[in-house]
């Protein structure tokens, strides 16, 4: 197949953008598109001359078949960028099988901080790509896989409620896009595997940039209220469940 | 040049990048051919920067509000001082301003509020003379005589630089032969006012670094904020409990033996002195 089989949907605030294509390059053991998005008003971003050496120095391979950069301001955090990025994947027709987020992540605002970004980047290792690919062959209601430990359930089925602060939110935008599901499960910090089609399919209905402008600005936090930046976090998850498909832990 | 000068053609044929030329592609709103022409071309130029005109009839349609959005999102999206700059180009005010206000609002839910926005008008007739832009508009010409009849009447005045200049090149030629002619006007007035070009010069300059100056604040500013923040939410939460969770699930539910086990091993790699396992007295751990 010459097709590639996956589409790396990567944000990027904190600069480093030679280091991280490398990283991608060395990990993945499968052909890949790298839509990579950089947050253009981050202090660790303000070097734009080296936006368009990017793609020179860092030319297609083995693996990496092309790399589609954009550049947005900070809005909706990594939700945002993931949302330009797959508005640009759109725009190319992309056709692969399967997409994984990620972001640079990091919490300075989390004691163990760097722990649980290592545990989110453990999807990009190659034996956890071997493992989800087979996963997803084998089994074809597995719309997403994650990192067990970075899957959580927005629902308490004691309160009967969801648990976060996006609880009115989340029903408002559920029903404003038709997201049905009983399963309440979502992915932490929003790095995964999914199958591509049922996702484009979403966001060819609703265009990512139009959801993109109800997000907020700057570093949103929802430890006071709820964002719609949070929710989404959520929804892109339970939108992957309501086209039949479940989630995977690993 | 020492104005900013703003090509505009359906086909790019760019020559080599010059200081404060830019060149847009023109894209009809109405058309989603057009728009998606425009898009590869956006997309797929070799140009350090390329920006998109929509030529406007109407009120916009919402996939013409995002293929804006999506070119100010490009590598290679035309920024003038860093800002995101779209034209629009029409013959009639009350689209311009109707279709500017759309984009505008779309844009700025974008975080995109900073975006240039220019709005082009087209002569309705062919005047004789060179006129001065309606306030708020940008007068556009088609004719390579009339921009530098215009050219030579602007920096012979007292606002002689820092203008924004708009240029419907509806061929190869006659935009080489514009962008000529218009460095000929300007050279004539470099040989005549040498003082005078340089410390335009300078005054741009200084401009530039001023402004990069201000975004490195800006951010700089933000970021500070981020990690005030940050501070906050860390003192919110007591974070001895944070680590005492982390602690439970990391170790302290492991079962007996498998702690045990581990002493043994702290022992083995050195860890860990041999004695402290059966007394408290004594040195519990290596240097």
């Amino acid at each position: 197949m010459n097709s590639p089989t996956c589409s790396i949907f990567f944000h990027n605030y904190y600069g480093q953008h030679d280091d991280w294509i490398r990283f991608f390059s060395q990990k993945m053991n499968v052909p890949f598109i790298l839509y990579y998005n950089i947050v253009e008003d981050s202090p660790y971003n303000l070097e734009q001359s080296s936006l368009s050496g990017i793609s020179r120095s860092n030319p297609p391979g083995p693996g990496l078949k092309k790399i589609v950069l954009r550049r947005s301001p900070n809005q909706g955090k990594d939700i945002g960028g993931k949302l330009v990025l797959l508005d640009a994947a759109l725009r190319e027709n992309d056709n692969s099988e399967y997409s994984l987020f990620l972001h640079d992540k990091k919490s300075p605002y989390k004691i163990q901080n760097e722990a649980w970004k290592e545990k989110l980047f453990r999807i990009v290792e190659p034996t956890f790509a071997q493992k989800a690919l087979s996963a997803f062959g084998n089994d074809q209601k597995i719309g997403i896989i994650a990192g067990a430990d970075s899957i959580r359930n927005e629902y308490d089925p004691h309160s009967q409620s969801f648990v976060s602060r996006n609880s009115v939110l989340l029903s408002g935008l559920q029903s404003a896009y038709n997201i049905a599901t009983n399963d309440y499960r979502y992915v932490a910090g929003t790095m995964f595997w999914a199958r591509q089609r049922p996702l484009l399919d979403f966001f060819t209905q609703h265009q990512p940039l139009d959801i993109r402008g109800s997000l907020e600005r700057g570093n949103v936090m929802d430890d006071n209220h709820g964002t719609f930046t949070h929710s989404w976090e959520r929804l892109m998850t339970w939108l992957i469940f309501t086209r039949g498909y479940t989630i995977k832990g690993l | 040049m020492i104005n900013r000068i703003f090509i505009i053609s359906r086909q790019i044929s760019a020559d080599e990048p010059e200081e404060n030329v830019y060149y847009t592609i023109l894209a009809d709103p109405a058309s989603q051919g057009s728009l998606d022409n425009a898009y590869r071309s956006l997309a797929g130029t070799s140009l350090p920067a390329l920006g998109l005109a929509l030529e406007i009839n109407g009120p916009l349609s919402d996939t013409a509000n995002r293929l804006a959005a999506a070119a100010c999102f490009l590598p290679s999206g035309l920024r003038v001082d860093d800002q995101p700059t779209i034209l629009l180009k029409g013959d009639s005010q009350r689209s311009l301003e109707h279709a500017s206000a759309e984009l505008k609002a779309y844009l700025d839910q974008q975080g995109l509020s900073n975006c240039l926005i220019h709005k082009v008008l087209a002569p309705s007739s062919e005047a004789p003379q060179p006129t001065w832009p309606t306030p708020g508009f940008n007068q556009l010409f088609e004719s390579p005589e009339k921009l530098t009849d215009y050219y030579s009447i602007l920096l012979a005045g007292d606002r002689s630089y820092n203008n924004d200049l708009f240029f419907y090149s509806l061929s190869t030629p006659a935009q080489h032969s514009g962008l000529a002619a218009l460095r000929q006007i300007e050279n004539r007035l470099r040989q005549d006012f040498p003082i005078q070009i340089s410390l335009i010069r300078e005054n741009q300059r200084l401009e530039k670094e001023l402004k990069a100056l201000k975004k490195i604040q800006a951010s700089t500013e933000a970021e500070l904020e981020n990690h005030k923040q940050y501070l906050e939410v860390l003192r919110s939460t007591h974070p001895t409990k944070e680590l005492q969770d982390y602690y439970t699930h990391e170790y302290e539910i492991l079962p007996l033996w498998f702690k045990r086990l581990g002493h043994l091993v702290k022992v083995l790699t050195g860890k860990r002195t041999f004695r402290s396992l059966f007394r408290d007295d004594v040195k519990k751990y290596k240097d």
